[in-house]
């Protein structure tokens, strides 16, 4: 079976400790013979499991660089550097010089990811107004309806409302993910500069989470994902390293790299960090959320209608954004003060590089290709009646268990050991403190 | 509630319509009656949901079901409670509404939402 996500686990790191079923907020992991496994369909990629994992025993798939550039040989090679790579630097290290290194990798060209973070927030600023424009004199329930609305760019956020919280499908800003927006762009831009097919194009996506790895794999909204592969910014983190140590020349391109390096305004650039894509789309009335289990309450509040007066949720997965990405390498708090002083170094670069900068209304907007399906992964099944019967039957399993949670079954709870067994994924047998307590009766 | 029907296979829009009328008939039992107790139904086609309570009961049912009516007390008022929208919302959220009502002895709200 093709494998939908990207997390992933080394089976002889895992000695089968519960840190991590307890840790998943959508229940998607079991330990089952005595190894954590991952339910794929409920898997929303948020990491969480990597980053509890006190043995690394989850790990993020990508695919290593050599073999994939080896692999697309006679290909122009393009990276798209997401702007937390930026950040993963000592202070005199700018933008500028990490994209040089990127390219010494062996990229023909590199394009700065900040590029799509920038179209889409100018199309979002768009839609917002247009939608607003829409409902002026609509009622407060058709109102509720959109808004407020959701930002798509972390894609668990989009997951888990796809799973669980479906009504609030409707609240999603429909405009494709700015690395595809960046893809877009690159292609658009190669095809015409070089005269040559979109098939001899070959795209490598450096990212700074699972989630932005499984779009690739398994996009949500588009048949196939304009990027070929993906690797991590922590696989290329100490070549990059090294690279940039031999940099000496830092106010000047050759000419090589002027014709490679692609850059954005700091629009885009600040889209690294929370708190940044409601700035620069620039509305007031916003609210920024990080973390999964502040988002999960977040989602709540707004199915329950209780979020009024707020037009826009900016919601990153990872705390911080996506400099608290799990590929990244450096803590969250340097990358965020680097990030601003990428940001502040712009009047710099737009003197000394004004040819690699890409503008905003340079970026072509992409809607969603195809309506975004829904997960039903947490139903118990497709026909209600026999999901009623399994209710009861779940019901009355867990009254019979001990109602610890302890997780030593290997599931995060008795709620959803009783699930299991009534779906025959488990056996009552393995609930080790009521066989204890059958035991005692007995003697 | 919600939960549960979300893991039966609920369709959203029907959990949504069945949350909105269920909390708007709590509201109500809780500002107006002092309390109450509810149950839910599940079948295969519906979900009833019965909201009762024993409070002071509804004098003038078609007054109380116009949109903007309301009894509340201020302090429900300063919390954000009592805008008289909450009939007027069950109604357009349910397939059936049946309010049995008496003075002095409570009111007892029924609630039909079909899944569509």
């Amino acid at each position: 079976m093709k494998k939908l996500h990207s997390v992933s686990l080394i089976g002889d790191l895992c000695v089968g400790c519960t840190n991590c079923i307890k840790g998943c907020p959508t229940q998607a992991i079991r330990v089952r013979g005595g190894k954590a496994t991952i339910y794929d369909i409920r898997c929303i990629d948020c990491a969480q499991c990597i980053r509890i994992c006190p043995y690394h025993a989850k790990i993020a798939v990508t695919d290593t660089l050599e073999e994939r550039l080896s692999a697309a040989s006679g290909k122009v090679k393009v990276a798209i550097v997401n702007p937390a790579l930026l950040t993963q630097f000592e202070h005199n290290v700018s933008r500028i010089d990490v994209l040089k290194a990127v390219r010494q990798l062996g990229f023909d060209y590199v394009f700065d990811e900040s590029i799509g973070y920038a179209g889409y927030v100018s199309a979002a600023r768009q839609m917002i107004a247009e939608k607003q424009e829409a409902l002026k004199d609509c009622s407060d329930d058709e109102i509720s309806e959109v808004f407020p609305m959701i930002s798509t760019t972390c894609p668990v956020v989009v997951r888990l409302i796809q799973m669980k919280y479906r009504a609030l499908i409707s609240h999603l800003v429909t405009l494709d993910s700015p690395m595809e927006l960046t893809a877009q762009h690159a292609i658009d831009y190669l095809c015409l500069k070089l005269q040559i097919p979109r098939t001899l194009i070959y795209i490598c996506y450096i990212s700074p989470c699972p989630a932005k790895v499984t779009a690739v794999i398994n996009p949500l909204w588009k048949k196939k994902s304009l990027i070929s592969t993906c690797v991590g910014i922590h696989d290329v983190y100490p070549q990059l390293r090294s690279l940039l140590d031999k940099v000496t020349n830092h106010d000047s391109l050759t000419h090589e790299e002027q014709r490679a390096i692609h850059i954005s305004e700091p629009i885009g650039l600040r889209c690294a960090a929370i708190g940044g894509e409601t700035s620069s789309i620039g509305i007031e009335n916003y609210l920024t959320v990080d973390g999964i289990e502040n988002i999960i309450d977040i989602l709540e509040e707004i199915d329950r209608d209780n979020i009024k007066n707020i037009a826009y949720v900016e919601a990153t997965c990872c705390f911080g954004g996506c400099i608290g990405g799990p590929l990244t390498v450096m803590n969250r708090f340097t990358a965020s003060a680097k990030l601003r002083d990428h940001v502040h170094d712009f009047f710099l670069e737009k003197e000394l590089f004004p040819n690699q900068i890409v503008h905003e209304d340079d970026i072509i907007p992409q809607v969603w290709e195809l309506p975004l399906p829904e997960n039903h992964a947490m139903r118990l099944s497709e026909n209600i009646g026999e999901a009623m019967t399994k209710y009861e039957q779940i019901d009355e399993i867990l009254s019979t268990l001990p109602q610890l949670d302890c997780g030593a079954c290997g599931a995060p709870s008795c709620a959803a050991m009783a699930e299991d067994i009534v779906q025959g994924r488990a056996s009552i047998n393995n609930c080790i403190i009521r066989a204890k307590r059958n035991k005692l009766k007995e003697e | 509630m919600k939960k549960s029907l979300s893991r039966l296979g609920v369709k959203a829009e029907d959990i949504k319509r069945a949350s909105i009328a269920m909390y708007e008939a709590e509201i109500n039992a809780v500002i107006h009656g002092h309390g109450g107790m509810a149950e839910v139904s599940v079948f295969p086609e519906k979900v009833v949901i019965v909201i009762e309570d024993h409070g002071p009961g509804i004098p003038d049912l078609d007054q109380a079901m116009v949109a903007g009516w309301s009894t509340a007390p201020d302090i429900a008022r300063e919390m954000g409670f009592g805008a008289g929208m909450g009939l007027p919302n069950i109604k357009k959220n349910c397939d059936e509404l049946n309010i049995d009502t008496k003075i002095g002895e409570g009111t007892k709200v029924t609630m039909i939402i079909q899944f569509r």
